[in-house]
């Protein structure tokens, strides 16, 4: 991040699970970290820690990776967790957000990939922060206080990794981030939860101003090198549902028709077999230049 | 079985033609196996003329039919809008009154398949009518303002 500017800010969300967003945000964290000059900060904030653990794992041994397992247990312990900048910033009575910002709180996977890991307690963060208001702008001064903190390195574009549900983190992160990304698949489900996710998005994060929102179709199945005609009709369907809600519910919601991801399976070992797969690192820069296409 | 056979038995025998039999099996799965990755390398390399084939493909079954694929999307848009407003006689009418050729041309579009090569009317109609449903359920909602 370049001293006059903000990073980027895109939500990886979508409320049914199994769509692809752990895979989805990795993917396109080690896309743009591997292939361009671009410095990434990736949060998991699902309590489900997928994304924590494939990074952690080593799939021959089945253990962590002593680097991350070693730097993991150590944030614990000294209290650097996600957790813990929550803790600090919702203690009552507590006057600056005073939680320090270091190495120790963000894992370095590579010069330009730095992550900060899920913790288990995000489980129970619903039960022991009440105040939605409060938590709102966790998000925001945590971003702040990175930015300004001097003693990591300036991040071009922070992806955040969200759960599938709508909790008190991923509140606050929709009412501050730029973009949020939505992975669908072709079926009813998946298009049913776009649907409720865009019907609901504004009314749950007022006052904030909705972000752009941009959908695209995750797991597609091709024949021939394009969508399937099962797939093309779900694609059509969620076009339609973006168009018809932009306009209902005053928000900015995009479908990419041509910034799609195939289906491959194994794909989440992309994650801890270390990279995205070749044949779909152009799908993936396609659907970063489409997500820059918006974000201008 | 003759003298100079070289099986000694029939119980020897049905066990070496079994084991033939599976042999070929074997080859010919290889054979199959090969023919897939050439296939697959082809429709990789030339895929506008693999579309092209397979258009043709289907061409005479829907030779018939009097409306395009971009007609067809339009015609279930029609119907999909009569359902979600609650006239779901007048949808209904309306897929009635398709012929057969134009009724797979749009459950084509829809991406229905059906386990048969020729689906009858009525199963096309079924078809059509399940993806109207699954279209309108798609864009209602219950949510208190």
């Amino acid at each position: 991040m370049s001293a006059n500017k903000s990073p980027k800010t895109i939500a990886t969300i979508n409320f049914k699970g199994g769509v692809g967003k752990t895979t989805v945000t990795w993917c396109l964290a080690d896309t743009l970290s591997t292939y361009s000059n671009a410095s990434v900060l990736m949060f998991d904030l699902d309590a489900q820690m997928s994304l924590t653990q494939a990074i952690g794992l080593n799939e021959d041994k089945g253990t962590l990776y002593p680097a991350f397992g070693n730097w993991y247990e150590k944030s614990l312990k000294d209290r650097k967790t996600i957790f813990d900048a929550i803790d600090q910033y919702t203690k009552p009575g507590a006057a600056h957000f005073d939680f320090p910002i270091g190495y120790d709180f963000i894992y370095q996977i590579s010069n330009t990939l730095h992550f900060i890991p899920s913790v288990e307690d995000l489980y129970w963060l619903e039960l022991e922060v009440f105040d939605r208001d409060q938590m709102k702008d966790f998000m925001r001064r945590l971003l702040g206080k990175i930015a300004h903190s001097g003693k990591v390195a300036d991040y071009d574009y922070v992806l955040f990794d969200c759960p599938p549900s709508f909790t008190l983190l991923s509140y606050s992160v929709l009412s501050c981030c730029d973009l949020v990304l939505i992975p669908v698949n072709p079926d009813f489900f998946a298009s049913r939860g776009v649907s409720l996710l865009l019907n609901s998005l504004k009314m749950r994060i007022e006052p904030h101003p909705t972000p752009q929102i941009a959908v695209f179709m995750n797991k597609t199945k091709t024949y021939a090198n394009t969508p399937t005609k099962e797939t093309a009709f779900y694609m059509r369907q969620i076009d339609q549902i973006c168009q018809r809600t932009s306009e209902s519910q005053g928000i900015r919601a995009t479908f990419f028709n041509d910034a799609w991801v195939r289906e491959r399976v194994g794909i989440k070992r992309a994650i801890t077999g270390g990279g995205v797969p070749p044949e779909l690192v152009k799908d993936f820069q396609g659907l970063w230049q489409a997500c820059l296409g918006v974000l201008k | 079985m003759s003298n100079d056979s070289e099986f000694r038995t029939a119980e020897q025998e049905v066990v070496k033609l079994l084991e033939e039999c599976a042999e070929l099996r074997r080859t010919l799965k290889t054979i199959s196996a090969q023919i897939g990755r050439m296939e697959n390398r082809v429709e990789r390399a030339f895929p506008a003329a693999v579309a092209k084939m397979r258009e043709r493909k289907v061409g005479p079954q829907s030779s018939n039919a009097t409306i395009t694929p971009e007609q067809a999307l339009a015609e279930f848009d029609k119907v999909v809008g009569l359902a979600a407003s609650g006239a779901n006689d007048e949808a209904e009418r309306v897929l009635e009154a398709k012929s057969a050729p134009d009724l797979l041309v749009i459950a084509k579009e829809l991406g229905v398949t059906f386990p048969k090569s020729k689906p009858s009317i009525k199963a096309m109609r079924e078809a059509i009518f399940g993806k109207v449903r699954e279209s309108v359920l798609l864009s209602r909602h219950n949510t208190r303002a």
